[in-house]
């Protein structure tokens, strides 16, 4: 006898490890059509029978949100095989029984494998085996997969339920639900176009407002019926997802007779994911990461500026022709040295962020904001984008290529950018070192401009969805990793990876910008008297073609050539500042800036404009219209915030 | 699962203790008396703060849940107490070159110093 068997549960559950063990050697892979996502095909022949074994993607759920839950579902409902045989990781039943009901709901011919099943034996649990199987009404095999343990018995089993159908039974969702599947199901048994799929599930999966669904009843002559019927239940998503999880509440109650002991890791959890403590816990962090990142560093960069601000001394004292010792000078040694005095705090960001990725903390950072991100209309991973933002906006932007629905990507990559990359940290730190005398403060202003980034984009990203949009984020799936206790090591080489390209790229271009803006501001080199007087520069002219637009701000035409050129990059902002003003950046944004119309700079910084980079980026990724929404909006939020601090301080008194 | 009753006690009696301690610091430094003003430095210790006394009473009811709190709240204690020293040794460096005057220590590195008895005790209890 011959027979097609499916292996399907969770990732990470030990599923190819068990399909290995059944199949041996006689493995092939091959591609699904017009995807790149790979299944696994293998054969086995077992007690007489011949089974081709399909290994499906792993997934959470058989609801249609990423192209790997499609594919499975796909493939179980309409290639509808044999034996469907759902691989549980016994030590978290509730989060893989999930899937396990979805199953059950298709009318699959259902074996449930509880793999890890010494991991749970050593944890102290006590699952009823044969209580599981009578609640579920399928045969359920404990296996080790690892080491093989309980493969016979699950090849009984699978060559076992070939030759029959199981034991239907259907949980209730509450008599709401049920009285709208019961219509939904009287409907649906009309349509002849219907005729292949489960009524039960499709009516459960039209409730849920499944799209792939919603878009195959589009043609039936139902449709409106149908959908005026499951309108009924509000959220329908959200509530049959609640309900399942109350039946699997209800299941584990009965099955589970002794609970694993608390690891370290779920003591952990339990503060670090606490719905009150959660996000205080990860504020608390941030700005522990931000203050190493600021004041940590500062002494090094304080050293690294004394020793250019020396040799630049050097040079203009040795070098007899005043161009070439001005441009070695305020050109060349200014240059390098606005790079360099950048790395220290630059390096430590990425340094803490990596202690906070390799301890296991990053995963639940995203856990934890989902709660809230949900409620603004964002989805859970746009916080992982986000939270890579805070390096450098492209990467940010790239990760939400993982979002599987469109339009919740699009409003993150259209977000991304008010994240305060590290090019934007230089500018911070400089305006915010000089303003405020007090490190202490210093270190808060640097840290407010990224909690203002993320207030900005929670805002903007309510007024997406809401105006641009519509529609709902679906739920927020991850596999947390182990806590482990960060290397040290590990920490430097990533520090070092990712901060390589602020000493290449970044590096390279505010060296370039740095000598650009030094010719701009020392040539006509006669009217400016060899570049001290600069108000007969160039940089003058364009500096004062920009002026009008900024002086309600109280910025001068020093600020906003900074800004013309911070339109290429943003670490061009602080190579300008350095340019001009000599070998002293610092003294001379002290008289540019109060610490009103400086704090006001650095959040127009933050938000004015994405970067050439990034835009080019967004291009890619979102397109045209969508890139051109995020310009302008950027843009124009730049000026509105940057007006309303203004305001406010000087409503307090401020100057 | 349940702890010993003394070890609860002790654990319970240290956390009550760390509690104030946090409390104190994170009020004067929201407000600039006598330390330096640190508006977010004095918000993270009132997070310290509450975390110890949230885990109070389970510890008492010699739960691990209890427990959790106080590791998490030692965690953040000597994050915060190792980061401000990494910053305070950079002052010293930029001190012994003569770029700065000598840094004062935050008082959060002494907090973290008092919190280490307790990381210590918890470990042993654990294990």
């Amino acid at each position: 006898m011959k027979a097609k068997v499916a292996f399907i549960g969770n990732p990470n559950v030990g599923k190819t490890e068990l399909f290995n063990r059944l199949t041996g050697q006689h493995q092939h892979v091959g591609n699904w059509p017009g995807v790149t996502v790979e299944k696994k095909v293998g054969r086995c022949v077992c007690y007489g029978n011949e089974l081709e074994i399909v290994d499906l993607p792993g997934t959470y759920s058989l609801t249609a949100y990423s192209i790997d839950e499609l594919i499975a579902r796909n493939f179980i409902i309409e290639e509808k095989p044999d034996v469907v045989v759902d691989i549980i990781d016994s030590t978290n039943l509730e989060r893989n029984l999930y899937l396990t009901l979805s199953l059950l709901e298709t009318d699959a011919n259902v074996v449930v494998a509880l793999n890890m099943w010494d991991i749970a034996r050593n944890k102290g649990m006590e699952i009823d085996v044969k209580k599981l199987e009578e609640l579920l009404g399928v045969p359920v095999v404990t296996t080790v997969a690892i080491t093989g343990e309980g493969v016979e018995k699950l090849k009984e089993a699978i060559v076992k339920a070939t030759k029959g159908k199981r034991r239907k039974i259907e949980w209730s969702y509450g008599k709401d639900v049920e009285e709208v599947i019961r219509e939904l199901q009287e409907i649906i048994s009309k349509d002849e176009k219907f005729k292949d799929y489960p009524s039960r599930w499709l009516a459960i999966k039209i409730i849920e407002g499944d799209e792939e669904i919603i878009k195959k009843i589009e043609g039936s002559k139902y449709k409106d019926e149908l959908l005026k019927i499951a309108s009924r239940i509000k959220d329908g998503e959200t509530v049959i997802a609640e309900r399942r999880y109350k039946i699997i509440g209800k299941i584990i109650e009965e099955v589970l007779k002794k609970e694993e002991e608390w690891s370290f890791s779920d003591m952990l959890d339990h503060v670090f994911l606490h719905p009150i403590f959660g996000i205080p816990i990860f504020l608390a962090l941030m700005y522990a990461a931000f203050q190493f990142t600021f004041s940590f560093s500062q002494p090094f960069s304080d050293m690294i500026n004394a020793f250019f601000s020396w040799l630049g001394e050097i040079a203009k004292n040795n070098i007899s022709n005043a161009m070439m010792a001005s441009f070695i000078s305020d050109a060349v040694l200014a240059g390098v040295g606005s790079v360099l005095v950048f790395v220290p705090p630059i390096f430590s960001l990425f340094f803490a962020l990596s202690l906070l990725e390799n301890s296991g903390y990053l995963a639940r950072a995203a856990v934890v904001m989902d709660r809230v991100m949900h409620k603004i209309g964002l989805h859970g991973k746009s916080i992982i984008s986000m939270i890579m933002g805070f390096g450098c906006n492209i990467p940010g932007i790239l990760a939400a290529r993982t979002i599987e629905n469109k339009r919740d990507r699009i409003i993150t990559v259209m977000i991304n950018p008010l994240m305060s990359c590290s090019a934007r940290l230089p500018v911070y730190i400089l305006i915010a070192g000089v303003i405020f005398k007090n490190s202490a403060i210093a270190g808060a202003a640097v840290f407010s401009m990224y909690l203002l980034g993320i207030a900005l984009a929670i805002i903007m990203a309510l007024i997406l969805r809401k105006f641009l949009f519509g529609g709902e984020p679906p739920t927020f799936i991850i596999e947390l990793p182990r806590y482990m206790f960060p290397k040290i090591s590990n920490a430097a080489r990533d520090m070092w990876e990712k901060g390589k390209w602020f000493i290449i790229k970044a590096g390279t271009f505010i060296f370039i910008v740095a000598i650009i803006v030094w010719f701009l501001s020392s040539f006509p080199w006669n009217a400016t008297h060899g570049g001290v007087d600069i108000e007969n520069s160039y940089a003058a002219v364009l500096g004062h073609a920009i002026e009008p637009a900024l002086r309600p701000f109280g910025w001068r035409w020093q600020a906003g050539v900074a800004l013309f050129f911070g339109f290429l990059a943003k670490e061009a902002i602080v190579g300008t500042f350095g340019a001009l003003a000599g070998e002293s950046a610092s003294v001379a944004v002290a008289t540019w800036f109060t610490p009103l119309t400086g704090f006001a700079y650095m959040a127009f910084v933050l938000i004015y404009f994405p970067c050439a980079a990034t835009l080019v980026v967004m291009l890619r990724e979102i397109g045209k219209k969508y890139t051109l929404i995020t310009i302008t909006y950027t843009i124009s939020l730049a000026f509105i915030i940057a007006g309303l601090i203004e305001l406010i301080g000087y409503a307090m008194g401020m100057t | 699962m349940k702890i010993g009753v003394r070890e609860s006690r002790i654990l319970a009696s240290y956390a009550v203790m760390a509690a104030i301690a946090y409390l104190v610091v994170a009020i004067l430094e929201i407000t600039g008396i006598k330390i330096t003003h640190d508006i977010f430095g004095g918000l993270a210790l009132f997070v310290i703060s509450a975390i110890y006394l949230a885990g109070i009473k389970e510890t008492i009811e010699r739960s691990y849940k209890g427990i959790s709190f106080i590791i998490g709240g030692i965690i953040l204690s000597l994050i915060f107490g190792i980061m401000y020293l990494f910053i305070f040794l950079a002052g010293i460096l930029e001190y012994a070159i003569g770029e700065a005057s000598f840094p004062s220590i935050r008082i959060e590195i002494i907090l973290a110093l008092f919190i280490t008895p307790l990381a210590y005790y918890i470990y042993r209890v654990i294990k």
